[in-house]
């Protein structure tokens, strides 16, 4: 198994743990607080990256805004989450749902960064893609 | 795909430090909340749970990033991490007792067939 694939499969068991962390925070606190705790953590993580010897810091302006930028809409994301698990929602539909955006990712880095897929990955995409949409169906109360 | 621009530029690492700079406008939503202070259990845990999720979402990045440096594509390393909802689906049922319907099974069944695919 390849390096970068059990990077990505770390990254999805860490990201999935965070659905289940965020419902038990809105659960006993409002979602505002569990943002700014979130937050917080996150500034944690980044001061602690220079410490750990990490860094490379021969960055240009252009790409500091490209990585904020994806700072704050991963962000809005995230409160908007923090809210809709606060009003109610149950972390196995609203966690499935917020993942859909693979379905735009994959079609981007078709057209924008020319990506080639083999017929394997094309279809282990269609079924990871097949079984996000599938896990955000609620059943209806009859 | 902003991502993947990134890592081809800077390092993981640096994109996390940088990636947290876009959540402190963000913030002040919150803090100017009136709602800030409102819990229905304990604060205190609530803010332990946020805080966790942060944690792991910071590592998650770091990881996601680090793929995407090491050769992963982002057609594939996107998609494999959206399927976080496998892991929070189960842990759901076993943690916070969410029922499971027969399409989110079925679900589960395709998202293990497409880690198998995307794995060999």
């Amino acid at each position: 198994m390849q390096t970068w694939f059990m990077l990505s499969a770390a990254a999805l068991l860490f990201f999935g743990v965070t659905g289940v962390t965020q419902k038990l925070s809105t659960n006993e606190t409002s979602f505002e607080m569990s943002f700014v705790w979130f937050c917080l953590a996150m500034f944690v993580i980044s001061a602690a990256i220079p410490l750990i010897g990490h860094e490379d810091w021969r960055v240009t302006w252009p790409l500091i805004a490209l990585a904020a930028l994806g700072g704050l809409l991963n962000g809005l994301g995230v409160l908007t989450s923090f809210a809709a698990l606060e009003k109610g929602g149950k972390a196995s539909i609203v966690i499935p749902i917020i993942n859909l955006y693979p379905l735009v990712t994959v079609g981007a880095a078709y057209l924008f960064l020319g990506e080639k897929l083999t017929a394997r990955q094309g279809l282990g995409i269609g079924f990871a893609l097949a079984a996000v949409v599938l896990l955000s169906q609620e059943t209806q109360a009859t | 795909m902003q991502s993947k621009i990134i890592v081809d530029r800077i390092s993981p690492w640096a994109n996390q430090a940088l990636f947290s700079l876009g959540l402190a406008p963000l913030l002040l939503w919150p803090l100017l909340s009136k709602n800030l202070h409102c819990s229905r259990g304990s604060a205190r845990r609530g803010a332990l749970y946020g805080f966790i999720t942060g944690l792991l979402g910071g590592v998650g990045n770091i990881a996601m990033y680090l793929a995407l440096a090491r050769g992963g594509k982002a057609s594939i390393v996107i998609p494999v991490v959206g399927l976080a909802p496998l892991v929070t689906v189960v842990l759901a049922f076993f943690v916070l007792k969410e029922t499971l319907n027969r399409v989110q099974m079925l679900g589960l069944a395709a998202a293990a067939v497409s880690i198998y695919l995307l794995s060999i």
